[in-house]
């Protein structure tokens, strides 16, 4: 009797503390979507209180510099560490790893863009938190029922570098700094893709970029490292897939015949050109591919091409020397 | 042999005929256009290294001759499961034999990013398909053990192995599923393992898999006597002289290794072991002198027709084969059920 009584009350205890979850829960449902943006005259000398406008469409008030940031992205992070925001930050994710500053932050495990811990960001006490798009959905709109402040701007894209470079600088109170950076990378890009203009041809070279080898996957034309390689006059030879990372086939890419692999350098990835030839030219059929036998397959780390951050440029210098050595003379 | 079942022979003869079409269709059909023509003088010059012979002899023709001998080893293998457990719901990988095989590839692959990252080495593949096969039949002797420890009255076995290997398959799929979750970066590759693709295999998955297939499924239909007489129930067939426990795990033996031949170079890839068989059933009866061959043939012709799909339907890029044979197979599948459920009436 006395252990059914038992039972009996810890039942009532859980129901209680799941309805008392409801409630509360359900109460701040949509804080800050019908906010009217405020008068920018009201702001003060540093730029605060601000509001700013996110991808999902939520506007968010920020009524003074925020001096515990966190970032859920590594391409965020660098952002926040290129327009100088990197000291107002507490935390990011086990991914940042650059730049070295990173390392003094508390890093946060994402092992799965939805797998963070919820509790462990609350009790950072953040008062602004970073997200990707899409891919983070879920997540921000979690952190917004709990009332953190929360970000969120899309990363994939080429355009989504100056989007989010805005967005961020405007939130954290760099918006001098952030103007410039979006134009130093401008110009930069623009500097690269004129230094490989006379050396380029009807076409450009055929380029094939090999994500994975098994299954073969390589990256589309609607990917970020796709729209890298178009940017810098590259042909994808799987410019016709529509998917972002496709699995393709084997038997289409040697008809292509492609003039230039590119594989990325993942962490304690081989690093050394001639090894990773010998092993492609292993591969049945691989040998005739013009890549291979004019030994044009280039590492380039993965990090540079992979984040749609400020880094960009490097990464875009990687694959401009890859596809056109004669414009980069050895000094 | 009987009069009779010499006549049941000739109904072989469109299975036959089908694996050839679709042995045709597969080598002709592809991400890169081939006419016969070409095919014909490809086929002729092995050596020349041109890219249609290059993409005929080291790509197309391997894929499709891989995916024919493991269609019907799955096949086979699902008919002598199902004859065994006498269930008609068993397939290839009733008693774990594909989540064995699952988490043995799902290690090596981690081991291979591990180390090597980017670039095949020609061993590795190897390895995969070494660590899939020892998996396979580590999960699947663990079931054995844990069968033969239960011991409930003897009775029972049949159920104990096929309850104990429901056990071990969910345990092992969840420690896939950690492993997948926690090194999401290896996600895709992994998950198109599970969903079983012939992408990228060449001679060497042959060389390696194809001799276990056929000696296992070889061996199964030289106990196609006994397996008439284990679907009988156990006590028939114990009454009509056959030792019970011996050709039962003979059998079993027997298809584990074929199943796990076939995952180790392809991944899992479902629906297939399951339907040949009935479908051999429907067409052929229940006789397994008949069955075995002919669900091979079918399970053979199937996994063609499938792979071709998987390979053309969004080319240049690809699907795994794994969604393709569960999609084409379930209304061909159910159209087979409801018509033989008219003829009955």
């Amino acid at each position: 009797m006395n252990k059914i009584y038992h039972k009996l009350c810890l039942i009532l205890l859980m129901l209680g503390a799941v309805s008392g979850c409801g409630s509360e829960t359900s109460k701040p449902h949509s804080i800050s979507r019908e906010t009217t943006p405020a008068p920018t005259s009201q702001q003060n000398a540093a730029g605060f209180p601000v509001i700013v406008k996110d991808d999902r469409g939520v506007e968010v008030d920020i009524p003074q510099k925020p001096l515990r940031i966190i970032s859920l992205l590594p391409s965020h992070t660098e952002i926040l560490f290129a327009i100088g925001a990197g000291k107002q930050m507490v935390g990011c994710t086990n991914f940042c790893n650059y730049p070295a500053e990173t390392e003094q932050l508390k890093k946060i495990a994402l092992s799965n863009p939805g797998s963070v811990s919820l509790e462990t960001l609350v009790e950072m006490k953040p008062d602004l938190i970073f997200l990707g798009g899409d891919y983070q959905r879920l997540l921000a709109d979690q952190l917004s029922k709990l009332k953190v402040p929360v970000l969120s701007f899309e990363s994939q894209s080429v355009a989504d570098i100056a989007h989010s470079i805005r967005g961020i600088s405007r939130a954290t109170g760099h918006v001098e700094a952030g103007d410039e950076l979006i134009h130093k990378l401008n110009q930069e890009i623009k500097a690269l893709q004129a230094r490989v203009k006379p050396y380029q041809k009807q076409g450009g070279p055929r380029v094939f970029y090999q994500v994975w080898d098994q299954p073969l996957m390589t990256a589309g034309p609607a990917s970020f490292i796709g729209e890298l390689i178009k940017l810098i006059g590259g042909e994808n030879v799987f410019a016709d897939v529509e998917i972002a990372y496709p699995q393709v086939s084997e038997e289409t890419l040697i008809l292509r015949n492609p003039d230039v692999i590119l594989l990325p350098h993942l962490q304690d990835g081989p690093t050394d050109p001639a090894a990773s030839i010998s092993r492609l030219s292993e591969r049945p059929g691989w040998k005739e591919m013009s890549a291979v036998k004019n030994k044009r397959i280039y590492i380039i780390e993965d990090d540079l091409i992979s984040r749609p951050g400020p880094r960009v440029v490097q990464g875009l210098q990687k694959i401009a020397q890859a596809l056109y050595p004669e414009a980069f003379p050895k000094q | 042999m009987q009069p009779r079942q010499l006549f049941l022979v000739w109904r072989m003869i469109p299975l036959i005929g089908f694996l050839l079409v679709a042995l045709l269709v597969g080598i002709h059909w592809g991400a890169v256009d081939l006419s016969f023509d070409q095919i014909r003088q490809g086929f002729w010059n092995p050596s020349e290294t041109s890219h249609i012979s290059t993409i005929l002899w080291q790509i197309r023709l391997p894929r499709v001759i891989l995916a024919a001998c493991v269609g019907g080893g799955l096949a086979v293998a699902g008919a002598a499961f199902q004859g065994v457990f006498r269930n008609p719901l068993a397939d290839p990988f009733v008693i774990g034999a594909s989540s064995g095989a699952a988490l043995g590839a799902t290690l090596a692959l981690l081991c291979i990013a591990g180390s090597i990252t980017v670039i095949t080495a020609t061993w590795q593949i190897p390895w995969l398909i070494l660590s899939a096969f020892a998996g396979a039949i580590l999960v699947v002797g663990a079931v054995f053990v844990i069968a033969a420890l239960s011991n409930v009255g003897r009775n029972a076995p049949l159920l104990t192995l096929i309850l104990a290997g429901m056990a071990l398959s969910s345990f092992t799929g969840a420690l896939v599923s950690l492993i997948m979750f926690l090194n999401h970066e290896m996600l895709t590759t992994i998950f198109s393992w599970l969903l079983g693709s012939f992408s990228g295999r060449h001679w060497n998955e042959i060389i390696m898999a194809v001799p276990v297939i056929f000696f296992s499924g070889g061996l199964l239909w030289l106990m196609s006597r006994p397996l008439d007489l284990l679907s009988f129930g156990d006590e028939t067939a114990m009454t009509l002289g056959l030792s019970i426990g011996k050709f039962r795990v003979m059998i079993l033996v027997a298809a584990t290794l074929c199943t796990a031949a076939c995952v180790a170079v392809s991944g899992v890839i479902g629906f297939l072991g399951l339907m040949a068989p009935h479908m051999t059933r429907i067409m052929l009866g229940p006789r397994h002198g008949l069955m075995i061959p002919g669900s091979c043939l079918l399970g053979a012709s199937l996994m063609v027709v499938a792979d071709t799909l998987a390979r053309t339907v969004i080319a240049p890029a690809e699907i795994p084969v794994g969604i393709v044979t569960a999609m084409m197979g379930c209304p061909f599948f159910l159209f087979l059920l409801i018509s033989r459920g008219q003829q009955s009436k």
